[in-house]
């Protein structure tokens, strides 16, 4: 039975899109626009719309497929290699950590989990600090921010939290730590919880169902499965951008090439990929910056078992955070970490929980009662902490090589025994701190002692990070960052960047939000400086007929 | 098998994994980027190495197994190529016989290998101070365990009632 | 009773007309055509001037931030588009007040809820022909509720809603009904949805409601105006009241659609309710927003999903 959703996607498409898949190509061919984007995702989103509603012809390289409402069947077999970078398997180069990015129309933000926050005060004011950004201030980012919130319906949702989530907030309560509820970027969302495989209801305000359409239906162009190779630079200018053309799977070179040519080249690939095609272009790189300080939010999970039902997954998968352990500490102290819930969907959790045989067959049958925390580490503030550097493989592919310090591990260490406590204060029957060499522990108390006692190694205790950021980062001081304060990459007259490769540090929230607001500060003096007329806002939803 | 046997053999093994990745290349050539291809040596190690994986999950008999050896080809063939070039690298040192005997403990092949037996080399893996060879167990544990799990057979017994139906 | 006033509106509109025309014969125009043609414009043009003032009234109260501009040709098209979904309702449709009777359902179409129509302010259930005929079309039970007397306020016509829902079932079968809703409409079904909770509704769609007042509704008359006004520039006590008396789940129920150019509902904003889904159109105006062909699919889409998949999956109640 199919869907009962009307998918805008295929009805922009019915309606003449103009959106090529590069898997079908027979020739190669040369592209031409005044803008090239590569990248769909956040930045790439953003930009697209403003541009095409300054006037300029845009045109939009995305090596994911396209994929939609009626493709996104809730099951994780399918999801995960369709829309996600390497299976949702893309490690780290001693495969220490497992990184989650999205690689589809829309980027990260088709599969992520609509978590919406601005970049902290705090933040902020270190990167003024320490980073050179003199610009970057509450109160210039604030009305970008509230601009990205109303084109994306970002805002506080009135459903109560679902158990999973729940237990994190009454947990924290019973031991004094504040929590609040997550803002989130969907319109009339079902509280179904599988925002992780592509939202089903087109709820979720990703690019996917908001920006892309409108710059799609501005007579922006979008091709796909096309990877974007390396930039032709012909001294301080790009000459063009080499495209390889993907299969349909997205996995072989189809052996097509295209070369794109433009005025001016927006890069929104995202960390990792985003200074993988600068390397690859040998871009000018004076201070050895490029691919350094990446960050990932090393996150360490705590799972927990409940003798009521949790269900942890259904219902809107993040609505309860806390910051309380981001303010222990001052930020360039002991690293500090937000705590969230994950989601639990089968395969996740069967991969998360360590051990096999019996003990694991057994835990997975108490699925329904099984109960995920997680800490976000708050990578980039302290010289301990300085993140990892990406290089290329011999095949040309990005690899992260991100070193776990014992600065990291620390942190690592204690926010496992605050999970484990906050689980415990909920009622947990048991917690598992997820560890090679850790078991199901019934009390805080003997939690507390293992935990205290646990080696920590890379591969031994479980690493993941949903979030990528810097590698490229801009700065007003060019020692700092291969780019300036606007996104433009110096040595290079007609590059942009407009993605999270740009932080100069973590953000210490779930970034889509920050990565939203300044792509859109970056589009907007993009478009003033193209088109010598200050730049449009966005549109409405409901796109005016043409 | 005394103490100090046992070192050696330890040692040994790990010299043989060190130097088996390249002793495989050298064997097998370079490795081109190619899709996964599960031959008759990964297949009998997969077949023995599924059920102390997967513990009490597995129902008896062969369809089962063979619907998550299925799985598994599945799971590696969304890999992009680079990896699933590791993957086969993984098997192939799996199969080699000398490596197989000293580094997994297990004697005799993948055929009649003792399920406690793969159940200690699996442990013995996860915890081994050489990386390489922790890798490659939580490859092995992520590829059986996260294929089996995103099986919608596999519900049931978890208690996970899947997605919508009518969204679907 | 609207019906009736509107008839001698419209009797009063065919003697000015013809007043007109008469003028224009005793002004020296000797030929009967063109006196009468001019008649009829020239009542048009005082109706197209109505329509106008609305338009330059909501403008002014537009609220930030200011709905995006429109290019000539699509302002021409709001303006004729507005005028004409106008002249239909309060000069044809809401005269001779019928709903289409659906084909008999079954025969192999998939069944859906069966449909309840709640007009807006000084309107009667002729406002819906457009929607109506389309819902009979796709063979879905409808009934509408005339909300009655006009000045009444919200809170006292729901016993008529109430009343309305229950003949509705009796009719179609079925336990729950989908609410659609016009302006003030949508203001009703909310007020409903306090009183007697959402056991028996679905869904509540509303088109062009004024969930946080309108400025224009400053200089109306009656109590349910009064309910829709902005004091100062913001939302009167009954509103808030509504807002506060609100839980979260009943919020998700609702899908408010809106222009961004309504005429009539200003702040046009006014329309976003948070925790509803919320979808805005450009170009069209308060009354065309009930017959506008894009905004009718994106209704019967909202029906068939609901009544496919369930009210369960929309609901919230997992929580």
């Amino acid at each position: 039975m199919s869907s009962p959703i009307p998918d805008p996607i295929a009805a922009g498409l019915a309606a003449g899109w103009q959106v090529t898949d590069a898997s079908t190509l027979q020739a190669g061919r040369t592209l031409e626009a005044d803008v090239v984007i590569i990248g769909s995702g956040a930045g790439g989103g953003i930009t697209a719309e403003l541009l095409a509603r300054a006037g300029l012809s845009v045109l939009i390289v995305e090596e994911g497929g396209l994929k939609s409402s009626q493709d996104f069947k809730m099951r994780e077999a399918d999801a995960y290699p369709a829309l996600y970078q390497e299976s949702a398997a893309r490690k780290t180069r001693d495969k220490a950590i497992n990184i989650l990015q999205g690689r589809t129309v829309g980027g990260s933000t088709t599969v992520n989990w609509t978590s919406s926050f601005r970049t902290p005060p705090g933040t902020l004011a270190h990167w003024q600090r320490q980073h050179g950004l003199a610009g970057y201030t509450v109160a210039a980012m604030a009305p970008w921010f509230a601009l990205v919130e109303r084109r994306l319906h970002i805002s506080d949702w009135p459903v109560p939290p679902n158990e999973n989530n729940d237990l994190l907030r009454r947990g924290a309560q019973a031991l004094g730590i504040p929590t609040a509820a997550i803002r989130r970027n969907v319109n009339g969302c079902w509280n179904l919880g599988y925002c992780g495989m592509g939202c089903p209801t087109n709820a979720k305000q990703s690019m996917l169902v908001t920006t892309i359409p409108a710059a799609l239906q501005l007579g922006a162009r979008l091709l796909t499965h096309a990877r974007a190779e390396r930039f032709v630079l012909q001294g301080e200018r790009i000459a063009s951008l080499q495209v390889t053309a993907l299969d349909a799977a997205g996995q072989a070179p189809t052996g097509i090439k295209l070369t794109l040519l433009a005025k001016h080249f927006v890069l929104a690939g995202g960390a990792i990929n985003t200074p993988a095609l600068l390397l690859r272009s040998n871009a000018p790189d004076p201070d050895k910056l490029l691919g350094r300080r990446t960050f990932l939010h090393p996150t360490v999970i705590s799972a927990a078992l409940f003798t009521q039902r949790v269900d942890a997954y259904a219902g809107a998968p993040q609505t309860i955070y806390s910051d309380h352990f981001l303010g222990v500490d001052p930020i360039d102290g002991p690293i500090g970490y937000k705590l969230e819930a994950p989601p639990l969907h089968p395969l996740l959790m069967a991969t998360t929980m360590g051990g096999f045989g019996d003990q694991h067959a057994q835990t997975m049958r108490m699925f329904p009662h099984a109960h995920g925390l997680l800490a976000l580490l708050r990578d980039g503030f302290h010289e301990d902490a300085a993140g990892g550097a990406v290089s290329l493989d011999s095949h040309g592919n990005p690899v992260l090589d991100y070193p776990l310090s014992p600065f990291l591990w620390d942190g690592v260490r204690r926010a496992l025994l605050a999970m484990a406590e906050i689980q415990f204060a909920a009622g947990a029957r048991s917690v598992y701190p997820v560890h090679e060499m850790a078991h199901h522990y019934t009390s805080w108390a003997q939690a507390r002692q293992a935990i205290e006692g646990l080696p920590f190694k890379p591969l031994l205790a479980r690493v993941v990070s949903a979030h990528v950021m810097g590698g490229c980062a801009m700065s007003d001081d060019e020692r700092l960052g291969v780019c300036d304060a606007q996104g433009r990459y110096r040595g290079l007259v007609n590059l942009s960047v407009h993605d999270g490769s740009l932080f100069p540090t973590s953000i210490g929230a779930n970034p889509q939000l920050s990565i939203y607001a300044l792509a859109a500060r970056l589009a907007s003096g993009l478009a003033q400086a193209l088109t010598g007329k200050p730049a449009p806002g966005f549109g409405t939803d409901m796109v005016a007929p043409a | 098998m005394r103490r100090r046997s046992f070192f050696k053999l330890g040692l040994l093994g790990a010299c043989t994994v060190a130097a088996g990745g390249a002793v495989y290349r050298l064997a097998r050539g370079p490795a081109p980027l190619r899709r996964f291809e599960l031959d008759g040596e990964a297949r009998a190690a997969l077949a023995a190495i599924v059920p102390a994986m997967l513990g009490s999950a597995l129902p008896p008999g062969a369809p089962a197994l063979a619907r998550s050896i299925d799985g598994v080809r599945t799971a590696i063939h969304g890999l992009p190529l680079a990896q699933q070039g590791e993957v086969q690298d993984l098997f192939g040192l799996l199969a080699l016989a000398p490596a197989r005997r000293f580094v997994a403990g297990v004697e005799g092949g993948w055929q009649n290998a003792d399920p406690r037996q793969v159940a200690a080399f699996l442990q013995g893996w996860r915890l081994h101070r050489l990386a390489t060879l922790q890798t490659a167990y939580l490859a092995l544990h992520d590829l059986i365990l996260g294929a089996w799990y995103a099986d919608s057979a596999s519900w049931a017994d978890i208690g996970y009632p899947g997605p919508l139906p009518e969204l679907s | 009773m609207i019906a009736r006033a509107l008839r001698w509106l419209m009797l009063l509109q065919v003697l000015a007309a013809l007043g007109l025309a008469w003028l224009l014969w005793q002004a020296g125009l000797r030929q009967a055509a063109p006196a009468l043609l001019l008649g009829v414009l020239g009542v048009l043009l005082v109706r197209a001037l109505i329509v106008a003032r609305n338009f330059w009234h909501s403008r002014r109260f537009a609220g930030t931030p200011a709905p995006q501009p429109l290019g000539a040709a699509a302002a021409t098209r709001l303006f004729v588009g507005e005028l004409g979904a106008n002249l239909r309702t309060s000069s044809w449709g809401m005269l001779r007040p019928r709903l289409s009777v659906p084909a008999t359902p079954g025969q192999g179409a998939p069944s859906r809820l069966p449909v309840l129509l709640i007009h807006g302010y000084v309107c009667n259930r002729g406002f819906w022909a457009p929607l109506s005929g389309q819902l009979a079309q796709a063979g879905v039970a409808h009934g509408a509720v005339d909300l009655e007397p006009v000045n009444a306020g919200i809170d006292d016509v729901l016993p008529l809603v109430e009343r309305a829902i229950a003949e509705l079932l009796a009719l179609a079968g079925g336990e729950q009904v989908v609410i659609v809703a016009h302006s003030m409409g949508g203001l009703v079904a909310r007020a409903y949805l306090r009183r007697h909770g959402g056991a028996q509704v679905a869904r509540v769609i509303t088109l062009g409601t004024p969930h946080h007042g309108t400025a224009l509704a400053n200089l109306a008359l009656g109590s349910n105006a009064r309910q829709m006004s902005r004091p100062g520039g913001q939302p009167n006590a009954w509103l808030a009241q509504l807002d506060a008396d609100e839980p979260p789940h009943t919020r998700t129920l609702i899908t408010s659609i809106y222009s961004q150019h309504d005429n009539i509902v200003a702040p046009q904003d006014s329309a976003r309710l948070p925790g509803a889904r919320n979808c805005a159109y450009a170009g069209l105006g308060h009354v065309a927003l009930a017959s506008d062909p894009r905004v009718l699919r994106q209704v019967l889409s909202e029906i068939t999903i609901v009544s496919e998949v369930g009210a369960a999956a929309f609901a919230s109640h997992r929580c």
